[in-house]
């Protein structure tokens, strides 16, 4: 028998329920602490391994690369073309492109695409090829794409250039297993959205969207590789770009294969996005660059913008990165010429005809705080638990506070002895219609928020600005109808139970005494049990409720994306636990500030502030990502973020009692 | 000396043959001549793209010597003795009662828009097996059985995996191709009366792959092998590494003259082999020593005819941009007239080698190593067939099929789906040139669906089509992805599982740019026992030909897929966490249960709640 079962089960609940009360707060608090720190420690190099190639498969840099000196003529050839072929509107360019992978002896094509966004309008044309592996059966393929607009806004020269020079180099051989796709997309995001829809025949010929159905298929797309190099020059290093669209991240191997290629048969400086990092023996800045880059993958990952085009493909289940050339002149390491990428890009498409599966091994969820090592999903995940738990802790006390059922116990004389049992009810009442119904209303008020922003209403002057206007009008209006509501409802039972609450007042007083006595009076138990206590206060039943909302919220999240959720978590996690209605107006005034700040709109202004100073840009771009690619910080930030934001709002200028 | 020992078999042969034929004239079966023969061909024809096509065909007959009423099929004494049919073919189609059998083993892809039609008929990636089987004691599916299992061992290749899970009976496609059967002959023909009963069963496997242990024992149902004749050409270096390459065997029953009178089985092997010439520098010269890196230095001493075919290249607007070496001795045919015009150069091998001491050479060289210009290739039919939408849960098929021809085409349509994809025939979907049809029975005649049963058959559709002329014929059904067991996963999970080709059998109109010229059978094409090769068939089939007008019976076939279906983590961390989860809840209820559990004696009354405590205390 256990120690706890020697106790009664109503004494065991009693010490359950004050240990709730009088710890819980504090351990939440503790524990908060702990998911802060853990979260800063990831960075640090013991808290992350080195990088492996895990698919035995991908076998890189294994296989003898072609791509010889000739190859590098042709490109330097074909660079000419694309350069001059550049400037040409879409539809002729494109054409242009496609009559040069026909005569390299693929079948090419072209695409148009049409999308219209609320405010905005694209057009454009894709070019695409296949290059028919001989012997396969063609029911697998690899991508190899560029876009004609390079991340630095110039024209994507070499890649284009790189793509016709390899599409040169595979026809040669034999000896893959897949088909090689090479596509060119217009515009920025759209245009290869457009390819990969048509692809997977999910083209859509609305107004809002048109695009044209591809002629030219090949089989199902295991990988692909994304090709930025801008310009016509050289290279500095190579940067890989792997964030996707809302945080998902192809799988790990893609970027160890590009890893091992890089040490081994094309050497060539390799890093994370386009920041070149020095190599240093301090500790101290070793750790702030491991932090430096694990934030900017967090960071795109939170907003669920993609680094780069490679960002499209992780939907349909095609793992792809994208390879960026840094020119960065007056950098110390070796330049290097389109020689260079070609062999770098021919072992890599090589390895990756390898695959006899889709890659699969479990290498989904990572960190990265440098190229070579990466911080596994068993040593992230705990923080944002914990600090989901603390909420969870938090509100349990706070659900404690609003009760005294595990508290209050009365003795049941049986022969000899006195068992405590428990109340069956509680004294208290909690009024949950208060809280339930505004966090109904905010998160109603949320979706109006998110149909405004949306909606197009055809209005005059209509702007994504003055849409978050009104926006922020519904919510102040809902804010100040709950509080001022709440308000007079208090003074109203105030005034009305002013009688009640004498009585009840001279009951309580009699009934404690008669419990802490703790006498097996039958009477003085039914003191006990009558007596009510008033109900308790509204703010206690909406920020329990707020509470467990956000663990819920921040917990979920955490699973499908971590960074969105740790984000979440860290920003709300302290005023959340620690607001509460104050006597003085100003302290309730001051945490209702701060809480606007981090409202989602508060937050624009804070980004805004950080980056183009322009409110309405940080807004058409949040819209612009919603409709073109779907992330979901704009359904995020009304559905969710929001709501509890106003609750919380609400919940401070909530009467005290 | 090296020919004298095959000079012998052959008449040791004839003479058995004539034995044979001596002692059955005493019964009072009429005989009628038909003699094992032998036939060697290779057409070769340069292709727009650089591509040189490469067919190699060897016809052997046997005779079955006996008129209508009395021919009953394979299972005559035909297989008693053999000479130059190969005994292992002979043996199966005996003991299975086959009376037609098609084998093709693929790799690669046909290209259809680039190359037109092939002369083999079969073309789908992977392996296409289909027998007509005599199903006279309801033995069918037993002896298809044999017949998957005992040419999986003949040609070493994984046929047994054609089970019942695979295979399918169309109803409209995949007809006897042998001459006096229904399908070739007009049924007021008194050969029609056959009673036989024959069913049909047909059966691919899309990934198999193809390679040099199913050519070699292929060579060895030559009869000269491989040592001589144009078969010396196979080498399976060179035929590997090829764009497409295909091998079949044929088996079927012909007539041997006009009103089959005398009849004879067939056996027709082929190799198709499509060579990538100007892969390495660009130029479309070729040489066959350079093709295939072997000669022809004796033709095969049994064949009857041994000859190569050159379809020469159909070039548009300019003359003379290439050169034949060495020019044809009997000069070059034409066949067709205007756009369809096709220049054929016949050399025969018999003729041709014995006048020189050196090796068979032949080569195509282009002034200034490319074609100044090609007459386009617009091939009748091409259809195009794709899995649409994404993720493991459910998906869907579109079907493209582009009729570019200027009038209406009669086409039959062959799917078969695995049973893992559950269709949905309610979200069947036709449109025509883009628009959505209402009105189906323009365009689907008729339609066979079986549906799939889970484990044991393939879902089939089956529909006759009547194309418009000039258009683009889309078809949309949606499926939903079955979550199979986890031990019917392949070791390769995660892969993925192979969907078969679809088959669209149609009567197409002769178009330009095509290979060969088929007919009704194109096996038949060049293995006329006369010496006037081309000319000979046409006149032999004049009155089919004239009947059919200039239509050829083609079939095409799509790509082969790749469905995903939802697949379970088999991977080492997930097995590791299954395991720790399991310990860990196993640990924690005990212990748990240990901590937390309060044994009490449950009080009966209040009057007897004195006894209830003694044995809550004894308890305690």
């Amino acid at each position: 028998m256990g120690f706890l079962s020697r106790l009664s089960k109503a004494q065991r609940q009693q010490i359950f329920g004050r240990f709730v009360l009088s710890w819980m707060p504090t351990l939440s608090y503790i524990m908060v602490a702990v998911s802060f720190f853990w979260l800063l420690a990831l960075p640090h190099q013991d808290y992350s391994k080195r990088t492996y190639v895990s698919e035995n498969a991908l076998l890189p840099g294994s296989a003898n690369v072609q791509f010889n000196w000739n190859d590098n003529l042709a490109a330097e050839a074909y660079r000419d073309t694309v350069q001059r072929i550049a400037s040409l509107p879409s539809i002729e360019r494109a054409q242009a492109l496609e009559l040069q992978f026909a005569a390299i002896g693929l079948k090419s094509a072209t695409q148009n695409y049409t999308l219209n966004t609320s405010t905005e309008s694209f057009h454009g044309v894709n070019t695409y090829a296949v290059f028919y592996a001989p012997r396969s059966d063609g029911t697998e393929a690899i991508v190899l794409s560029a876009s004609w607009l390079s991340r630095d806004k110039t024209t994507n020269t070499n890649a284009i250039a790189m793509l016709l020079a390899l599409g040169k180099t595979f026809k040669r051989g034999s000896h893959f297993s897949k088909d090689i796709i090479f596509v060119v997309s217009d515009g920025d995001a759209e245009g290869l959205q457009a390819w990969l829809k048509a692809y997977h025949g999910n083209e859509e010929h609305t107004y809002e969207r048109h695009e044209e159905p591809l002629r030219v298929r090949s089989g199902a797309i295991q990988a692909a590789l994304n090709l930025d190099f801008a310009g016509t020059g050289d290279y500095n290093a190579l940067g890989i770009f792997f964030e996707g669209v809302n945080g998902q991240l192809p799988n790990l191997d893609m970027i160890n294969t590009i890893n091992l290629i890089s040490m081994g048969i094309a050497p060539v400086e390799l890093t994370l996005h386009d920041e070149l990092v020095p190599y240093t023996d301090n500790m101290t800045k070793n750790y702030l660059n491991s932090l430096r880059k694990m934030l900017y993958q967090m960071k795109y990952q939170a907003v669920g913008t993609p680094t780069g085009n490679h960002g499209l493909y992780l939907k349909y289940k095609i793992d792809a990165i994208t390879l960026y050339g840094i020119d960065r002149p007056g950098w110390h390491s070796h330049r290097f010429n389109l020689f260079r990428v070609g062999a770098l890009l021919e072992s890599a498409v090589r390895s990756l005809n390898n695959l006899l599966e889709h890659l699969h091994q479990s290498f989904f969820f990572y960190l990265l705080s440098d190229v070579r090592r990466y911080t596994s999903i068993g040593l992230y995940m705990p923080p944002v638990i914990i600090l989901g738990v603390s909420f969870i802790f938090q509100a349990l006390s706070l659900w404690g506070l609003s009760s005294d059922l595990p508290l209050e116990l009365e003795s049941i004389v049986e022969g000899d002895t006195t068992i405590p049992v428990a109340l069956p009810y509680s004294r208290r009442s909690r009024n949950f219609k208060v809280a339930s119904t505004t966090m109904g209303m905010a998160v109603v008020t949320g979706a109006a928020t998110f149909f405004l922003l949306t909606t197009e209403f055809g209005l005059v002057g209509e702007s994504p600005m003055l849409k978050l206007v009104a926006s922020v009008g519904v919510c102040s209006m809902l804010v100040l109808s709950a509080v001022s509501a709440a308000h007079v409802r208090t003074r109203i039972i105030k005034s009305g139970s002013t009688v009640q609450k004498a009585r009840a007042t001279h009951n309580d007083t009699k009934g404690s005494s008669g419990s802490s006595s703790s006498s097996s009076n039958s009477d003085n138990t039914h003191n006990v049990a009558d007596q009510e206590l008033t109900p308790a206060a509204d703010w206690i039943m909406l920020k329990t409720l707020i509470l467990a909302l956000s663990a819920l919220i921040v917990t979920t999240l955490s699973a499908l994306n971590f960074s969105l959720a740790v984000s979440i978590g860290v920003l709300i996690v302290l005023p959340y636990m620690a607001f509460r209605p104050s006597r003085w107006t100003v302290v309730s005034i001051i945490e209702a500030l701060i809480l606007l700040a981090i409202s989602p709109p508060g937050l624009m202004m804070v980004a805004s502030w950080w980056y183009v100073k322009d409110p309405s840009e940080v807004l058409s771009w949040v819209l612009r990502e919603y409709e073109i690619l779907g992330t979901w910080l704009l359904p995020t930030a009304c559905f969710v973020y929001w709501p509890l934001n106003l609750a919380a709002v609400i919940m401070v200028l909530l009467p005290v009692s | 000396m090296r020919a004298s020992s095959p000079c012998l078999l052959l008449l040791s042969g004839a003479v058995l043959a004539l034995s044979a034929a001596a002692s059955t004239t005493t019964d009072t079966i009429p005989i009628l001549k038909a003699p094992e023969a032998f036939h060697e061909q290779l057409v070769l024809k340069p292709l727009n793209d650089g591509s040189v096509y490469s067919h190699f065909q060897f016809t052997t007959h046997i005779g079955t010597m006996m008129d209508d009423d009395h021919f009953d099929g394979a299972a005559s004494n035909l297989f008693k003795h053999y000479n130059l049919f190969p005994r292992s073919i002979g043996q199966i189609l005996h003991s299975f009662e086959v009376e037609e059998l098609h084998l093709t083993f693929t790799q690669g892809r046909w290209q259809y828009s680039d190359w037109g039609y092939p002369l083999a008929p079969s073309a789908g990636t992977g392996v296409e097996l289909w027998a007509w089987l005599n199903d006279d004691k309801r033995q069918t599916d037993e002896h298809w059985k044999g017949l998957t299992n005992t040419l999986s061992g003949l040609f070493c290749a994984s046929l047994n995996f054609i089970d019942e899970t695979i295979t399918t009976e169309p109803k409209l496609s995949f007809r006897n191709e042998g001459l006096y059967n229904t399908h070739s002959v007009p049924p007021t023909h008194n050969n029609n009366n056959s009673t036989i009963p024959r069913r049909l069963r047909y059966g691919s496997l899309p990934h198999e792959n193809v390679c040099t242990e199913n050519l070699t024992p292929w060579i060895k149902l030559l009869p000269c092998k491989s040592k001589a004749g144009i078969a010396s050409l196979l080498k399976s270096h060179k035929l590997f590494d090829t764009r497409f390459y295909s091998m079949a065997v044929h088996v079927r029953s012909v007539c041997e003259d006009e009103k089959c009178r005398i009849r004879s089985l067939e056996l027709v092997q082929t190799i198709t082999a499509v060579f990538d010439v100007a892969r390495h520098d660009g130029s479309f010269d070729w040489s066959l020593s350079g093709l295939f890196e072997r000669e022809i230095t004796q033709s095969c001493p049994l064949a009857s005819t041994s000859k190569v075919i050159v379809n020469l290249p159909q070039t548009a607007d300019i003359e003379n941009q290439y050169s034949l070496v060495p020019h044809p001795p009997q000069g070059i045919h034409s066949e067709g007239s205007g756009d369809k015009k096709q220049d054929i150069a016949v050399y025969d091998l018999q003729k041709v080698l014995p006048e020189t001491t050196t090796p068979f050479q032949l080569a195509l060289h282009w002034e200034g190593s490319r074609p100044k210009s090609a007459r386009a290739i617009t091939p009748g039919i091409v259809a195009h067939r794709y899995f649409t939408g994404f993720g493991q849960e459910r998906g869907g098929l579109a079907i493209e099929i582009r009729n570019n021809n200027s009038q209406d085409i009669e086409a039959v349509y062959l799917d078969t789906l695995p049973w893992y994809l559950k269709l949905y025939l309610h979200t069947f979907n036709i449109q025509l040139n883009g628009k959505s049809l209402d009105n189906q029975r323009d365009l689907v005649q008729k339609m066979f669906y079986q549906p799939a049963v889970d484990r044991s058959r393939p879902a089939v559709l089956e529909m006759a089509l009547r194309l418009p002329a000039n258009s683009l014929v889309k078809f949309t059904v949606s499926f939903d992805k079955v979550f199979l067991k986890y031990t019917e996963h392949r070791p390769d999970a995660n892969r993925g599982f192979d969907v078969g080709y679809a088959v669209i059998t149609a009567q197409l109109p002769r178009e330009q740019g095509q290979i060969g010229y088929g007919g009704l059978d194109h096996l038949r094409i060049y293995q006329e026992r006369e010496a006037g090769l081309v000319q000979g068939r046409r006149s032999g089939n004049r009155e089919e030909e004239e009947k059919e007008g200039e239509t050829d019976k083609m079939r095409v076939y799509t790509d082969t897929l790749l469905v995903s279906l939802p697949t379970p983590d088999f991977s080492m961390p997930y097995n590791v966490i299954t395991m720790t989860c399991t310990v860990i809840s196993l640990f924690f209820g005990s212990v748990f249960n240990l901590m937390m559990r309060n044994f009490e004696v449950v009080k009966p009354a209040p009057k007897k709640s004195g006894k209830g405590k003694e044995k809550a205390e004894k308890t305690e």
